[in-house]
């Protein structure tokens, strides 16, 4: 066997082994989520494979349940609700972060981000006693200000990273041209900011619907979200419709990283913040 | 009539410590094109960005035809800035762009048609208004930048190093093209840059800004010849600066013995009473002949070749004279010098300035400000 043989021979056993590699890590990933869902799709309420009969009871049976319906409400008008104000709060600390050089600068940001470090159990009980406290605790508000302090983090750092690429110079010159500061900031920092503001927005409502933990707490049966649902249905009285409703989270979750990815490649085809600065 | 711009005892401090400009005092006229020139840190961006409005002075005040105008916010003074690094949206189209200060002033479509399409005219860039900010070149940003600047009729436009990132061929296009468009519109300009060819070539008037003060104002035929102090001798233009002592005064002439022997007639360029002399002397002034030959012209003083460079229409020689010091010559003649070669230079007592004090108050005295 000639030399070259043997290298090719060998780069491509490599090649196998790696491939071999990161299909069996894909699995591990994704594999119990990919076996859960499809059973949503079976007509007997089991757990198992093969399915017996395709049918999509499960799915109707979601629909028809007041209790489920109820539990999607909830998310969606829970999510939506703290997606909307931690956008706007995190909008604006992280443009008056990014403007203002002053003392305390990074204390600030670390009291902010916070919320994303500490321990949701923490995070929940100390919610769920506070707002006892000045009896919130089972509020559609209460759940709601919680999502938004554990969302808003994110908006901050998106957004202040598309600041960071963000040429001052341009509210300068749009103040010359007679535009107050508001008006500059709607008419050109949003506009050139808006790929950061929107996907800290997306993550924003993802972590509001992923929460379950601070839910528990803070939500009493009418504020139960989908899953604190699905969390209560799978402890007690099983059955397929927690898969289906899964199923559903699995479609909207991927759409929403499908959506940041294409967000992500639209911004890096259209350098948009310092197309000028770019020759400095 | 009231001047356009009127600095008056004007002091900004950033940190309360060193103050970035002193005390300055400074009249604009309407229409005029003045140019702050100066290396950088002397506060000549610092100056217009209080003037924009970007920056509070720390004492003293601003008018604008009378006005005063420090505790102005930007967006009210009706003044155009345009940037170095141009500053366009970039999420706009050249007309959106240029169309923006007149919305934000509340223009109807028709009006704002008709300037955005003249402004686009004015700056000839007629076919480009579709185009985004990244579609366009550095010398078509720089047109629609001034073009921005100018559509709403400020009654002042600064522009703050604006053909820095361009190439030289496209900078002396450009600066053609601006002098022409404030010919035409007539407002007020104020233009700071470092490059003293520029500011040479555009102004009206020229500043000349060092360590936050204005050493002197002046147009720049008066700037070139009269300088009022050694450090503006050397910034604008090249100039020779030869040491020497001065041994006699008056008259407005001062006579200068240099340290290898010989004395200079020259000009006195200030009121110092001190011995010490740097006597400015520019290189296209001085005549070079070979050996030692006295043609009576006024100031001679003997040296031999040290280096010659050929520039094409014209020639560098660098004489080493008697007691050491480098002289700077241009010369248009083509007579072939040898290093080492014995030559006299000489040039007319009008043609020099004697000045007391050195370019630079805290460093050694630069010999020469020419590189041969």
């Amino acid at each position: 066997m000639t030399q070259r043989a043997m290298t090719s021979a060998l780069s491509l056993a490599n090649r196998a082994a790696l491939g071999i590699f990161g299909v069996m890590f894909c699995i591990y990933l994704l594999g119990p989520i990919l076996a859960f869902i499809p059973m949503s799709f079976n007509d007997v309420a089991l757990l198992h494979y093969p399915i017996e009969r395709f049918s999509l009871r499960w799915y109707s049976n979601l629909v028809a349940s007041s209790e489920w319906r109820l539990a999607l409400l909830n998310s969606v008008v829970v999510a939506t609700s703290a997606t909307v104000l931690a956008t706007i709060l995190g909008v604006c600390a992280a443009f008056g972060l990014w403007r203002g050089r002053f003392r305390g600068h990074s204390i600030i940001m670390v009291v902010i981000m916070t919320p994303m470090i500490v321990p949701s159990v923490i995070g929940a009980i100390s919610m769920y006693f506070s707002f006892a406290e000045i009896g919130m605790d089972y509020t559609y508000s209460a759940l709601i200000l919680a999502h938004t302090a554990m969302a808003a983090p994110i908006v901050v750092v998106t957004v202040s990273a598309v600041l960071a690429r963000f040429d001052g110079n341009l509210l300068r010159a749009a103040a010359s041209l007679g535009a107050d500061p508001l008006l500059a900031f709607r008419k050109v920092t949003l506009p050139l900011i808006m790929p950061g503001v929107v996907s800290g927005a997306v993550f924003a409502f993802a972590i509001s619907l992923d929460d379950v933990v601070v839910a528990l707490f803070l939500a009493g049966p009418d504020q139960r979200t989908l899953p604190v649902q699905m969390y209560m249905r799978s402890t007690d009285l099983f059955d397929l419709a927690t898969a289906a409703a899964a199923a559903m989270m699995f479609i909207v979750a991927v759409a929403m990283m499908i959506f940041l990815e294409l967000l992500r490649r639209r911004d890096r085809l259209a350098p948009v913040a310092k197309a000028a600065d770019s020759r400095r | 009539m009231k001047p356009s711009v009127e600095f008056r005892n004007i002091s900004k401090s950033y940190d309360n410590q060193t103050l970035v400009i002193r005390d300055l005092n400074l009249s604009i006229e309407r229409g005029e094109f003045l140019t702050l020139l100066g290396p950088s840190g002397s506060g000549k961006t610092t100056a217009l960005m209080m003037l924009a409005g970007f920056e509070m002075p720390t004492t003293g005040e601003i008018f604008v035809e009378g006005q005063p105008y420090s505790a102005l916010p930007a967006h009210k003074r009706d003044i155009g800035v345009v940037f170095q690094n141009y500053a366009l949206f970039p999420h706009m189209s050249v007309a959106e762009n240029i169309a923006f200060p007149l919305q934000v002033r509340g223009h109807g479509p028709k009006d704002l048609d008709r300037r955005v399409k003249a402004a686009l005219d004015m700056v000839r860039l007629p076919e480009i208004s579709a185009r985004k900010p990244a579609q366009l070149s550095g010398g078509q940003q720089q047109r629609v930048a001034l073009a921005r600047a100018l559509v709403y009729e400020p009654k002042i436009v600064l522009m703050d190093e604006p053909l820095g990132a361009l190439d030289r061929q496209l900078r002396e296009e450009m600066q053609i093209e601006i002098k022409s468009i404030h010919a035409r519109v007539g407002v007020t300009f104020v233009y700071v840059t470092h490059d003293q060819g520029e500011a040479l070539t555009m102004s009206d008037r020229v500043a000349i800004f060092r360590k936050g003060v204005i050493e002197q104002i002046a147009d720049p035929q008066t700037l070139y010849d009269r300088p009022c102090n050694a450090f503006v001798a050397t910034f604008i233009g090249d100039s020779n600066l030869l040491r020497g002592t001065i041994v006699g005064r008056g008259g407005g002439q001062a006579t200068v013995a240099m340290p290898g022997g010989g004395t200079l007639d020259a000009r006195a360029g200030d009121n110092g009473a001190g011995k010490d002399a740097y006597v400015s002397v520019r290189p296209e002034k001085i005549d070079v002949s070979a050996g030692c030959i006295d043609r009576g012209v006024g100031n001679i003083l003997a040296g031999t070749v040290d280096k010659t460079v050929f520039f094409g229409d014209h020639v560098k020689v660098s004489i080493r004279l008697e007691g050491g010091q480098l002289l700077a010559v241009k010369t248009g003649t083509t007579e072939p010098y040898k290093n080492g070669q014995t030559v006299t230079a000489s040039w007319r007592a009008e043609d020099c300035v004697a000045f007391t004090a050195p370019p630079t108050r805290d460093t050694a005295v630069v010999e020469t400000t020419v590189q041969v």
